[in-house]
């Protein structure tokens, strides 16, 4: 089910409403209901990876905290010389089982959305033509980022961060919960499930501010989003034919389009769930503002970071043969510190590329922003010096805003991978960007005349609410209206409706952009 | 060990990883204080201290550290 | 919690409200945006229909109607008033046939360019813009199918406040640096009386190379079950009110066919078992030259049109004897 459907406002508003008004101990389960009906909506079948994929995970973390109790019960009953041999052995067990179910998972992930792409590969490295062998699989939708979040709960677990969940039926409530069921954010689990499981009192204070972030989701959505992909996507996916000023016209549509699109589904997804009293995780914090590719990757969805960062990035720089690197050039301090941590950047942005999905223009695009950091990493020690001899770049307004700027045209440049999503397409694009033609340019701009105006007046208003709020010092504009009178206030909340319906672009073809990671 | 004299190891290896004298870390001292201190820079941190201290982090002490108190609580139990 | 409910609910009406009104006001008064819009000629013809009395031909379909049916030589060649309604596919065949078929009564012929469509199409877009200040058509349209109506409507509003505002500086740069013709696609381009199309096409407008770039394939699965079902409905309903129904082929030029001989033959002879009314031509004959034809593949010039309306008429009147 799409956020921003009829459907959805309905099903909400019946959650919403049965919520506060079923006996509090229920809450939970009318939750753990609703979240399975929500799923359900998108596709009946994909239920049963959804369920499969909880009770693989509950079973694994109970296993595992089973293995816990008895290697403490052993470890005191046991003499002192063979402490360390108990320890190592439940180590080894415990390790067992988290691979285990790794493996399956990861396996599972890996069957259903990549067969096709390394049957391709392999298929062409072999000397193939034509058309290469493929299975025809169904993904079900959100897989990537419901199996993460349980791949990160039984990390976790294994690590004894904390017990695993008893019951079941709260532990699949945390996962499939149906605000950060399909796009994230991969939320922190003791954080999110502790929230769950308490039952609430209705909260006005929270179920306006929580209204209000879900409102700005729909504008950012229906409004900047849609009206921006009318214009852009046609031309995207023809690739070629358009004049350089009008590509590049577009592909700034499409930084637009993206943010708007990915950002406004976390706002829906974290207003509603704020309307229910549950806090989840923010995935954006104004990452267009970002002065350097490694700041972005902070600000742009910042879940995906942090548990690449825990689960993947950390693992490696801690793991042996890391370690070994690091001591055996401890003589050269700097490629001691700095080669460990490019091996594992490369690493890491190969996977992060190839969880965008099944094709080498994701892949590529990550290693493109993989770069990026790797550079700025090898070269940290001498931008260091530069700022240090002369101080007053650093806090200079037009450096920092050229910085900004530079980090946004990078990233933009990236989007020739990641929009087309195929290598034609992009390299077409590329072509037809240094092929410039005035005329043509002005036929583009009055074709999509009005689309444009509403684009450019819709991103004005999200540009002062981003700046407004990038700052850390600062509370975000929506702290500013809560002190507003109250008929100032609703006469802002009258106008943002009112905009949705004057300027939105309401369809079939309104899928969310994320959708199909 | 006291802990201030961990205290004043740990400066000092702050102080050599991030290549900045004028560091002097506290208790409360989190990485949004000190500029450079970020996930690429945190594990070669980890390494150095724990190398000092002839210690080793837990995963889930790595990544759940929320500032130079609680590094000095697990050095102080380890050492 | 009851406070909660009771804001939300009225700001949410609030907001509606405002919005609607708005809507109704101009899409029933205020200056008229759309008078010299293309779109304008489907009134026209509507408006020709209702003040038609007695036997007529009535031509339904899309731009394959305005552009290639010239109701005048189409009513001097027949001896019967002629009539056209359709001007644009993009409005939906399903509202032009909805829209047609209250005006077909006893001795009554009707004429359709098979042209395959889906279920439900409705181009929401364009029937507002055509029905910018008809109130008795928008009453028709949201009566008949509310819920597309509408969450379509709003639409509507930016477009008419656009072309109010911003939309003319628009327009003044197409002016200057675009098309030199807008092709036909003007309310201009009709005779407000008859709704005829009587703009001047002497040849073609798009090179030969362009045309070719669209190419045309029909086959037995473009007539979806549905459509089959629903076309026979049209046609058994028309004759239960003594009308007939005759189909057609629409034009299509020659070069743009990508058919080869069996896949025609398959497809008309599909086509002639499933439908409950006769061809008046054939697929082929009415596919012309380069020469005939204006701006796409499917819209004749003037030479073309009665080229056209002449194989019509003269079917028409073979299938009558």
């Amino acid at each position: 089910m799409s956020f921003t459907t009829l459907n959805f406002l309905f099903f909400f508003a019946i959650v919403f409403w049965g919520y506060y008004l079923i006996p509090k101990r229920w809450q939970w389960i009318w939750l753990l209901v609703a979240s399975f009906v929500f799923y359900a909506f998108s596709a009946w079948w994909a239920l049963f990876y959804l369920a499969g994929t909880i009770a693989l995970t509950y079973g694994g973390a109970r296993w595992i905290d089973a293995l816990e109790g008895k290697r403490k019960e052993a470890i005191k009953n046991c003499p002192k010389e063979e402490k360390s041999a108990v320890k190592k052995k439940f180590e080894r067990k415990k390790r067992g089982v988290l691979a285990g179910v790794l493996v399956l998972l990861v396996g599972l992930l890996a069957f259903v959305k990549y067969t096709n792409f390394f049957l391709d590969i392999g298929f062409k490295l072999m000397g193939g033509e034509g058309e290469s062998p493929a299975l025809s699989l169904l993904v079900p939708i959100g897989l990537s980022f419901y199996l993460f979040q349980n791949i990160g709960y039984l990390i976790d677990v294994y690590r004894g961060q904390y017990e695993a969940e008893k019951n079941p039926f709260r532990f699949a409530l945390a996962i499939s919960y149906f605000p950060h069921l399909l796009q994230g954010p991969l939320d922190d689990y003791k954080a999110v499930s502790t929230a769950l499981y308490a039952s609430r009192e209705f909260d006005d204070s929270l179920a306006v501010s929580g209204a209000k972030r879900a409102a700005w989701g729909f504008f950012k959505k229906l409004v900047i989003a849609n009206q921006a992909a009318s214009i852009c996507n046609p031309i995207i996916s023809a690739g070629g034919g358009y004049d350089g000023l009008s590509v590049i016209t577009c592909m700034v549509l499409y930084a637009i389009e993206l943010y708007a699109d990915f950002s406004g589904y976390m706002d829906i997804a974290i207003g509603c769930s704020r309307m229910l009293g549950v806090p989840i995780a923010e995935n954006f914090r104004s990452p267009y503002f970002s002065g350097s590719i490694a700041e972005f990757w902070r600000r742009w969805h910042i879940t995906l970071g942090t548990w690449f960062k825990n689960y993947l990035f950390y693992p490696i720089l801690r793991s042996k043969w890391c370690s070994s690197i690091r001591k055996g050039l401890k003589k050269h301090k700097y490629i001691a510190n700095t080669l460990p941590n490019v091996i594992a950047l490369c690493i890491v942005w190969v996977l992060i590329g190839l969880w965008h999905g099944a094709n080498i223009s994701y892949v590529l695009y990550g290693i493109y922003h993989g770069g990026f950091i790797v550079l700025e990493t090898v070269f940290a020690p001498l931008y260091d010096k530069f700022h240090k001899k002369f101080p007053k770049v650093q806090k200079n307004v037009f450096f920092r805003m050229f910085r900004v700027v530079r980090t946004f045209a990078l990233v933009t440049v990236g989007y020739y991978l990641f929009a087309p999503a195929a290598i034609s397409l992009t390299k077409s694009l590329i072509l037809s960007t240094f092929e410039w033609e005035w005329s043509e340019f002005v036929s583009f701009g009055y074709y999509n005349f009005r689309e444009l105006l509403v684009v450019l007046f819709s991103t004005a208003v999200l540009v002062f609410v981003d700046a407004y709020g990038c700052r850390e010092d600062r509370l975000p504009l929506s702290a500013w209206v809560a002190k507003q009178k109250a008929p100032v206030r609703y006469l802002l909340y009258i106008a943002l409706i009112f905009s949705i319906l004057l300027l939105m672009v309401y369809g079939g073809e309104a899928m969310f952009a994320y959708f199909k990671f | 060990m006291e802990r201030n004299e961990i205290l004043e190891k740990l400066n000092e290896i702050f102080r050599d990883v991030f290549d900045d004298d004028s560091i002097t870390v506290t208790e409360e001292t989190t990485s949004s204080d000190i500029e450079d201190w970020d996930s690429l820079t945190h594990i070669t941190l980890i390494s150095e201290v724990e190398d000092e201290f002839d210690i080793k982090f837990a995963m889930k002490e790595v990544v759940g550290m929320k500032n130079v108190g609680e590094m000095v609580d697990i050095i102080e139990r380890e050492a | 919690m009851k406070r909660f409910f009771v804001k939300s609910v009225s700001i949410l009406l609030c907001a509606f409200f405002l919005f609607y009104g708005m809507t109704a006001l101009l899409l029933f008064g205020g200056p008229k945006a759309f008078a010299e819009n293309y779109q304008q000629g489907y009134i026209y013809q509507y408006r020709a229909l209702e003040r038609a009395e007695g036997e007529k031909i009535v031509t339904v379909g899309g731009s394959n109607v305005s552009f290639n049916v010239n109701t005048d030589l189409m009513t001097s060649l027949t001896g019967i008033p002629a009539y056209n309604l359709g001007i644009h596919a993009d409005m939906g065949y399903c509202y032009v046939f909805e829209d047609v078929e209250p005006f077909i009564g006893k001795g009554d012929k009707v004429i359709f360019p098979l042209w395959p469509f889906t279920k439900n199409d409705y181009g929401s877009t364009l029937i507002w813009i055509t029905l910018e200040g008809q109130p008795d058509l928008i009453g028709n349209f949201i009566s008949r199918h509310p819920v597309e109506a509408l969450t379509s409507v709003g639409s509507f509003s930016l477009k008419k406040l656009y072309a109010l505002t911003a939309g003319k500086f628009a327009d003044g740069l197409k002016a200057k640096y675009g098309d030199e013709t807008a092709w036909g696609y003007k309310a201009s381009s009709f005779d407000p009386e008859t709704g005829n199309m009587t703009y001047v096409r002497e040849e073609p407008v798009s090179p030969y190379g362009v045309m070719l770039l669209n190419k045309f394939r029909f086959t037995p699965n473009n007539l979806s079950g549905w459509y089959v079902s629903y076309i026979n409905g049209f046609i058994d309903r028309c004759r239960a009110k003594g009308a007939e129904v005759y189909l057609t082929y629409p034009t299509i030029m020659r070069e743009s066919l990508a058919m080869t001989e069996e896949e025609i033959e398959s497809y008309t002879s599909f086509a002639k078992e499933q439908f409950h009314a006769e061809f008046i031509t054939d697929f082929l004959s009415v596919c012309y030259e380069y020469e005939d034809y204006f701006n796409i593949p499917t819209h004749l010039n003037s030479a073309g049109m009665d080229k056209y309306t002449a194989a019509l008429a003269n079917g028409l009147r073979n299938a009558m004897a």
